[in-house]
């Protein structure tokens, strides 16, 4: 398409503001974890690790990174499974009220995380689970599951709908063709979908908050870093949680692509 | 209707003890029947075919003749009725059970793998050993032309070669029978008719039964030795080519054909006591061998082919005269394709060659006399 010069400055420009404000609180954010100012003003002190020294021997931060982790672990190859047996469902089959079911598939995400959270602190409290990370684990598995399936769905709606026929037709059994046809055709995007449901989990906050009693997770973390004082320990701990989400995004998105650029 | 359509209706009904080496039913399809919920797919049908004979089934979309094929294939499940190989019923058997591979309308190959192994995959689910499969697989690649293909993905290929990717998936296990569900409707019409003489050569050459499916009249007539012209999942009518083209069965099967004129008729009986048969359009004589099995009062259509018409400017030369007007033309090659309308609505079609229609100078709108000899009449009852 043709634009003029004068449009495509003015979008370039505008496209590069955007981005400021989405990335600069993060990019201060990760500067001060590196400062050795208590407080973050300009000009900068030293360039330190002092901050990640001082949560790393924090065993409230150790102890909630190991959650986060152990969390996801769960989370993610359950969610996953969810979501494709759904995906697969819904590729492969037709039932009465597939329509009605779907959409209730994909609501979560669409509900309010404060509702969510309620709802669930209700019910597992009344099942004595809340406070516990089986709790946890079970919220995220909601929260999650409709953006595996989400993924993997957009996968299926590539597939050629004969193809699993078409290996029956050649002599491979019902489970057979699942493996030699499905399997090899969704896996970047079942792998997609364990990574961002990795990355979900680990953001998670609000949810996690009602539901976890005094279990923590990183970001619980953070807010009772900042609840209590400022510290640049905050800028620590942000930073890596940072990180860790962004590299788990980028590696889904980048399988995602791949994918949708290939076909 | 629960008469067995027999293709091989000219053979007698006895079997010849003598003969072994006749052909015989390979596949039977016994008053199969086939609803989705209330609709009805597949009507109480009955076919025989023959083993190593190439059979297409064609008839409007909605005609029930890609469920059929389905249903041989065991991707649908039947209602009622029995579907027989070699006499064994086989309607419980799963798909993977079947040994009827099929050539897709939409190829499906797989994407993931590449030309040899795609054609490997039937060999590798039934267990056949990593190197006989390779051999085998390369072997049918180079018989179909695709020799130097064999380590390109599929989406390398040409629309051409993709076709022939799918048939030697299809034939390299050797099975006795092929299914083809439109095969060649993605490809261009160059393209197409050069894979209908290979399809056509490789099955004289390998002897196995092929059940082609199509709504191509082209397709059907230039490969099978045997058509199957479905209608709201019956047949309408079975047999060589050249039967259906000249003695249509049923006026739905003259006017899926084209290229006919049908007119609605009443026998009467005429004072000197032949039969004529009288419609809107006028009173038509007809050959005596049309007419022996017909009563007086009996509705007929009766069917002209459109290279048996022809049109003068006046009327009075011939003995089945029409008066129409003609409505349009239309070139195909060195012929023409007059389309005629008479007063009481009836369509009539003429092919005139491009010389003849020259010397006629015919205008659209103008009035003109369509005739054709008694004997080119066929009749059906309706």
């Amino acid at each position: 398409m043709r634009v003029s010069l004068l449009t495509r400055r003015l979008t370039v420009i505008f496209l590069g503001l955007a981005l400021t404000f989405l990335y600069a609180p993060i990019l201060t954010n990760f500067v001060f974890s590196l400062n050795s100012d208590r407080f973050p003003t300009i000009p900068l002190g030293d360039v330190t690790l002092e901050w990640y020294r001082l949560i790393l021997a924090d065993a409230l931060v150790i102890d909630a990174f190991a959650n986060t982790v152990k969390i996801a672990l769960i989370v993610a190859p359950i969610a996953t499974a969810m979501g494709f047996a759904a995906a697969y469902a819904d590729y492969r089959f037709d039932f009465f009220g597939k329509k009605l079911v779907l959409v209730f598939a994909l609501m979560p995400p669409l509900i309010p995380l404060v509702v969510i959270g309620l709802a669930m602190l209700a019910y597992l409290s009344r099942i004595g689970l809340s406070g516990t990370l089986p709790a946890i684990v079970v919220s995220h598995i909601v929260l999650t599951s409709p953006f595996a399936m989400a993924i993997i769905r957009l996968r299926f709606s590539q597939i050629d709908g004969d193809l699993e026929f078409a290996a029956q037709n050649l002599g491979a059994s019902n489970w057979r063709a699942f493996r030699e046809v499905i399997i090899p055709s969704t896996k970047t995007s079942i792998l997609a979908a364990f990574l961002l449901c990795m990355a979900v989990s680990f953001d998670e906050y609000a949810v996690t908050w009602f539901v976890g009693g005094l279990e923590e997770t990183s970001s619980v973390r953070i807010l009772s870093f900042l609840q209590s004082a400022v510290s640049p320990r905050i800028n620590a701990i942000g930073s890596i949680t940072f990180i860790t989400s962004i590299t788990l995004i980028l590696g889904a998105q980048f399988l995602v692509l791949r994918r949708l650029a290939r076909a | 209707m629960n008469t067995l359509t027999d293709i091989t209706a000219a053979r007698p009904v006895a079997p010849n003890p003598g003969d072994h080496h006749m052909s015989h039913a390979h596949i039977s399809l016994k008053n199969i029947h086939k609803t989705y919920g209330d609709s009805v797919a597949v009507d109480r049908l009955d076919l025989d075919i023959e083993e190593g004979k190439f059979i297409a089934i064609m008839g409007p979309s909605g005609c029930g003749k890609s469920t059929l094929l389905r249903m041989l294939a065991g991707l649908e499940d039947v209602t009622s009725g029995d579907i027989l190989r070699e006499g064994q019923r086989i309607n419980d058997l799963a798909i993977w059970e079947r040994d009827m591979p099929m050539v897709w309308q939409s190829l499906a190959l797989f994407p993931f793998l590449t030309v040899r192994e795609n054609v490997e995959f039937g060999l590798r689910m039934n267990g056949v050993a990593s190197a006989e499969r390779r051999t085998r697989a390369l072997d049918w690649l180079s018989k179909l032309g695709l020799e130097g293909y064999a380590n390109r993905g599929v989406d390398q290929l040409s629309g051409g070669q993709r076709q022939r990717v799918a048939l030697a998936r299809c034939l390299v296990t050797e099975p006795s029978v092929l299914l083809l569900d439109e095969p060649l409707s993605a490809l261009d019409a160059h393209l197409s008719v050069q894979m209908q003489g290979e399809l056509k050569r490789l099955q004289r050459e390998l002897g196995i039964t092929f059940v082609y499916v199509t709504h191509s009249h082209s397709e059907a007539f230039s490969m099978a030795d045997t058509v199957v012209i479905m209608n709201q999942g019956r047949i309408e009518q079975a047999g060589s080519p050249e039967d259906i083209y000249l003695r249509p069965a049923t006026p739905f099967v003259a006017r899926f054909l084209g290229g006919s004129s049908i007119f609605d008729c009443k026998a009467r009986r005429r004072k000197s006591g032949e039969l004529v048969l009288e419609g809107a359009d006028g009173t038509f004589d007809c050959a005596a061998s049309e007419l022996v099995e017909l009563d007086e009062g009996e509705k007929v259509s009766l069917i002209v082919r459109a290279d048996q018409i022809s049109v003068t400017a006046a009327a009075g030369w011939a003995e089945n005269e029409v008066s129409a007007r003609v409505m349009g033309e239309e070139f195909v090659g060195a012929l023409v394709n007059l389309r005629l309308e008479t007063a009481s609505g009836t369509q009539i079609t003429v092919q005139l060659q491009q010389r003849d229609m020259q010397a006629l100078d015919i205008e659209v709108g103008a009035g003109i006399t369509a005739s054709w000899h008694p004997e080119d009449g066929h009749i059906i009852k309706t």
